[in-house]
């Protein structure tokens, strides 16, 4: 198992606390830190004390900063460029999976109201991109 | 071609088609206009000119006609005077004192030449007096010349008596002879001869004859007047025609072209006949009234001819010459044609002037048309504020204050349009935030309620009494139907909203799949489904598939609890030749009493116990159906399955 952390950025405590419940109950027991909306994502990720995540878990609709600007920066910085990078949200508009996937996000995942199916969502996001899929290298801004 | 229909196509009213008015048409309105107001006027000068020409030329003839009536009366008259001149002083010589004595002289001796002198001198004197008298002579009962004088060019000669010739046999001497007292003969008028031989160069001859008696009443000679007429005949004439004089038989005494005169005495058997046979033939018929006529003659020369009859000798009616005087009719009308010449200069003219005019006029009027048509192109591109040209009070700038109009109500309806369209574009993004906030925020709380009911229930279930459980299951089962509720509520409004990409839909495929995922959901149900192959629609293929979801989705849902459940995709088409897509299966039906709600929003026909839904897949089909005009009905019978008959064009009227 891959040891990164988890960026979760969620502005929803009840899925902010489904999502970490979902991911432990799929026994993922990476580090989880939450950024409650965009501009805090983009210090987490961006600023002095910034790390590499390895995967975020991204909604969409976020104070701030939304969650396609989150990716549109994480996209244009060399040294999160190839991020994995996880929309989960509640959203199934097609403007926002056409624009997410415009960004390159690695995958679109729609939050279904029923627990259980949330919780399959979520556990197999999980045991995908940590378990299964090759991460890319850590790159460091020059 | 994929087509796609929108809302705002519904407001075209500015359209860049093409006016198709190049200069070149142009330039033939010009043309046209000026060519049509020279042809009206040509044909009015062409009118004015025929009816001129026929006026003045009919007046002509008439006065023509007068004319030669009156050239022929006086020609007649001229010739009557002579005749009868001749016949008076033939008559008074006869009986003249010296011709008296004359016939008082013995008989068969040779005259006294006293009686001779006598004679001679009063002939002599008459020939002076009477240049056209060319010769007098008094000849004895026996046909002997007595007297003879002779004239010519005013030369009067009194013959010898050795130059006497007997004139026994001559026919003007032997008609002379058989008259009474007082009478006289005047002969037709013929060449003259001299020792029986026509004398060169010719002269016509009229003879006048009268006898002589002495104081006991016999016949002692005749005396005997030749006339040479030529210099009365040549006289006659009329200006542009021709004065003919015939003898009784047709023959011409007097001929423009004189080898044709005497024909008689010349053997060239020339006649009236041969230069115009129908009017021989009326002069023949004809009474001696004087005739006037406007004929075409045989030689197809059309004619204006006057003639009369001259019956000459007293003593023979049946003698007589006729004046003829013919002019054609052309020549009689000439001024009337030089007239027509210069009304036609006149009108060539004024057609030239009236060109240029026409010519320039016609171009101001197409230039300002120009301006209007460029004016009416600039509207076309869209830019309404242009103005027409308005100055004048005629009709072309009649035309440009209601162009002017028309720009400025299409002006006021593209404002009202623009206003229209940014308040439906507002309608529509606070739908679109609307359903999008519902997508997220509706969605969220519901999340929170199942997930932590589920927390709930999976990490407190042993300290939980039983009824805390059913209890939990009952919120999540609501949180889940509302769950579903919203899913299917912006599913609607997302069939609502979208831009329909019509193309061909292979409807057999999208049944195939959508019965493959109904399967997938749930692989234990045994269930006949059977697709037409090859069904095609015209439609929105992402709405087409929805549709489908929605009604073999329906299909799957009410043969749940059927044995041998069944589903049937085909077309159909019933006698009145609808056809249409069915989509029949043998569930649980419903009750046609209800069949008017089936396709409004949240309308159920069955309770949630024996089935699950949220009432919004039909009011989804029946929008779907709408959006691309065409028709849907269902059928069923409780118990005994439905169907559902759909097209996705507009239903043929029956």
């Amino acid at each position: 198992m891959k040891s990164g952390p988890i960026l979760l950025v969620e502005d929803n405590s009840d899925d902010e606390a489904l999502t970490i419940r979902a991911l432990r109950k799929a026994n993922i027991a990476n580090d989880i830190r939450v950024a409650r909306d965009g501009a805090e994502a983009l210090d987490m990720l961006f600023g002095s004390d910034k790390f590499f995540p390895s995967i975020v878990l991204l909604d969409l609709k976020l104070p701030k900063v939304g969650g396609i600007e989150v990716l549109q920066r994480i996209r244009n910085e060399e040294s999160t460029r190839r991020l994995n990078v996880v929309v989960l949200t509640s959203s199934d508009e097609g403007s926002d999976i056409e624009r997410t996937y415009d960004l390159h996000v690695n995958s679109y995942v729609r939050k279904p109201v029923n627990f259980e199916d949330f919780a399959t969502a979520v556990a197999q996001v999980g045991m995908y991109w940590l378990l299964l899929n090759e991460p890319p290298p850590e790159r460091h801004a020059v | 071609m994929a087509q796609t229909r929108t809302m705002s196509d519904d407001i075209g009213i500015i359209g860049g088609s093409d006016t198709g008015g190049g200069p070149s048409r142009l330039t033939s309105f010009r043309v046209k206009v000026a060519a049509g107001l020279i042809l009206l006027l040509a044909a009015v000068i062409l009118a004015l000119g025929y009816l001129t020409y026929e006026d003045s030329a009919e007046a002509l003839a008439e006065r023509v006609a007068e004319e030669i009536t009156q050239v022929t009366a006086t020609a007649t008259l001229r010739v009557e005077r002579l005749t009868a001149g001749l016949a008076g002083n033939t008559l008074a010589l006869s009986q003249s004192p010296a011709v008296l004595n004359a016939a008082e002289a013995p008989n068969a001796v040779p005259l006294s030449s006293a009686l001779r002198d006598s004679v001679a001198k009063l002939f002599a004197a008459f020939a002076r007096n009477q240049p056209s008298y060319v010769q007098i002579r008094f000849i004895d009962e026996r046909g002997m010349e007595v007297v003879r004088v002779d004239s010519s060019a005013g030369m009067v000669r009194i013959l010898s008596p050795d130059e006497m010739q007997s004139k026994a046999h001559s026919p003007y001497f032997n008609a002379g002879m058989q008259l009474k007292f007082g009478e006289v003969h005047i002969s037709p008028m013929t060449l003259n001869r001299e020792n029986e031989k026509i004398e060169v160069p010719y002269r016509p001859m009229v003879r006048s004859v009268t006898p002589v008696f002495n104081a006991d009443g016999a016949r002692r000679g005749v005396v005997v007047i030749n006339d040479n007429p030529t210099d009365l005949l040549r006289e006659l004439s009329v200006p542009m025609g021709e004065v003919y004089v015939l003898n009784e038989n047709g023959y011409f005494l007097r001929h423009p072209d004189r080898s044709k005169e005497f024909g008689f005495d010349l053997n060239t058997d020339y006649t009236i006949d041969d230069l115009r046979p129908k009017l021989a033939q009326k002069i023949r018929l004809e009474s001696d009234q004087l005739r006037v006529m406007d004929t075409v003659g045989s030689d197809g020369v059309r004619r204006i001819v006057a003639y009369q009859k001259i019956r000459y000798n007293p003593t023979n009616a049946a003698d007589f010459w006729t004046v003829l005087v013919d002019v054609p009719r052309a020549v009689a009308v000439a001024p009337a044609a030089a007239l027509r010449g210069r009304i036609a200069l006149l009108g060539f003219v004024i057609l030239a002037l009236a060109s240029i005019i026409g010519f320039v006029l016609a171009g101001r009027l197409s230039a300002r048309i120009v301006s209007l048509a460029a004016v009416s192109r600039t509207i076309s591109t869209g830019d309404l504020n242009a103005q027409a040209p308005v100055k004048g009070s005629d009709e072309i700038a009649l035309l440009g204050r209601a162009f002017n109009d028309m720009t400025a109500s299409l002006r006021q309806m593209r404002v009202d349009r623009i206003k229209r369209e940014e308040e439906l574009k507002r309608a529509n993004a606070s739908l679109e935030a609307f359903s999008y906030s519902v997508s997220h925020d509706l969605r969220a709380p519901l999340r929170a309620v199942d997930g932590f009911a589920e927390a709930l229930d999976q990490d407190f279930r042993d300290t939980l009494p039983d009824d805390a459980g059913r209890y939990i299951a009952r919120i999540r089962a609501g949180a889940r139907c509302m769950g579903q509720l919203i899913d299917d509520l912006l599913i609607l409004s997302r069939v609502e909203r979208r831009d329909m990409v019509m193309n061909s839909v292979d409807l057999s495929a999208l049944a195939a799949n959508t019965a493959v995922e109904l399967r997938n959901l749930d692989p234990s149900r045994s269930i006949e489904i059977q697709i037409e192959p090859g069904l095609q629609v015209r439609g929105d293929e992402h709405l087409v598939k929805i549709l489908l979801s929605n009604l073999v989705g329906n299909a799957w849902k009410f043969t749940e609890k059927s044995a041998n459940a069944r589903i049937e995709i085909r077309r159909v088409r019933d006698g009145s030749g609808k056809s249409g897509i069915e989509i029949r299966d043998n569930g649980v039906g419903f009750d046609m009493t209800y069949a008017n709600k089936l396709f409004l929003p949240f309308q159920r026909l069955h309770s949630d116990k024996e089935f699950s839904g949220t009432g919004i897949g039909l009011a989804i089909v029946a929008r779907i159906i709408e959006r691309h005009g065409g028709w849907i009905e269902a059928e069923s019978e409780v118990g005994r399955g439905a169907s559902f008959k759909f097209d996705l064009m507009r239903r043929p009227d029956v």
